[in-house]
């Protein structure tokens, strides 16, 4: 795809999406696993890498979409799990982070419909 | 403060909820269970919630983004033992008494309907948060 208009934005989105969908695994996992014996909880690291960019963009300059590579969202145990302690999270819990991920997911929807919005505004040279 | 905290702080206190269920039923299944053999008899247990860092409203000012709800813990009671007079028990002592812990039954079963209704309640303000969110994204119309 040609870089068109802040390709920066969408590509952070879809990548962010791509997380999302995966942390909804990764709880879905937790939750069919709540009565296992020795079970290690999974997690999604994602957010964690994208301190560059956080530090990037504290400094005000326009960013560059070199400093996406090779962030990606990667399905890891919970550091509780490394330590070798076995803690199958409760109901609850889950589903409190269950709901709280697809109000995520929702609301990263919208960002990415409203920023396609304005290409397709610019497409009909302001009609609509 | 964003929802994933009013979530989280729901969250907690569903937990808090649940273990006092759990205690409850501990209470209720040793109500009549006479001292072992090393001679200790059942303890009712409690669940004492306090607040963390004291002083919610100080963590509301500064728009504190780590809100931890409460914290609990279990606590043995000190409630008297009943004494049953059954001299034919073999567990009586040489006044033929024989103790049984101090679980209230009536107390255990209102206590489990208010930790019930308390679970209840934090599932309502959790839909009530999330309804909110969902309207927030409603802003700008559909496009």
């Amino acid at each position: 795809m040609t870089p068109s208009i802040d390709s920066m934005t969408t590509q952070l989105l879809s990548l962010a999406l791509d997380a999302s969908s995966l942390r909804h695994q990764a709880i879905a996992h937790n939750l069919a696993n709540t009565g296992t014996e020795g079970f290690h909880p999974v997690a999604v690291s994602f957010e964690d890498q994208l301190t560059r960019l956080k530090r990037e963009l504290e400094t005000g300059h326009p960013v560059q979409t070199t400093l996406l590579q090779g962030v990606r969202p990667v399905l890891q145990q919970t550091a509780q799990a490394s330590e070798g302690v076995a803690s199958p999270q409760e109901l609850d819990e889950l589903t409190v982070q269950l709901a709280g991920n697809t109000m995520h997911y929702q609301a990263l929807l919208k960002g990415l419909n409203k920023h396609m919005s304005l290409m397709s505004i610019a497409i009909n040279e302001g009609k609509r | 403060m964003d929802y994933r905290n009013a979530f989280a702080i729901s969250a907690s206190g569903m937990t808090v909820e649940k273990l006092r269920l759990e205690t409850i039923a501990t209470n209720m299944a040793n109500m009549h269970a006479v001292a072992g053999a090393d001679g200790r008899l059942y303890r009712p247990l409690r669940v004492m919630t306090t607040e963390v860092q004291g002083g919610f409203h100080r963590q509301f000012n500064q728009g504190l983004e780590a809100l931890q709800g409460t914290r609990a813990v279990v606590v043995e009671s000190n409630a008297k033992p009943r004494a049953v007079y059954d001299p034919g028990h073999p567990a009586a002592n040489p006044e033929g008494y024989v103790q049984y812990p101090g679980v209230n039954q009536v107390t255990e079963m209102v206590n489990m309907i208010s930790a019930l209704r308390a679970y209840e309640a934090n599932v309502v303000a959790m839909n009530a948060a999330k309804s909110m969110a969902m309207k927030a994204l409603e802003i700008g119309g559909n496009t």
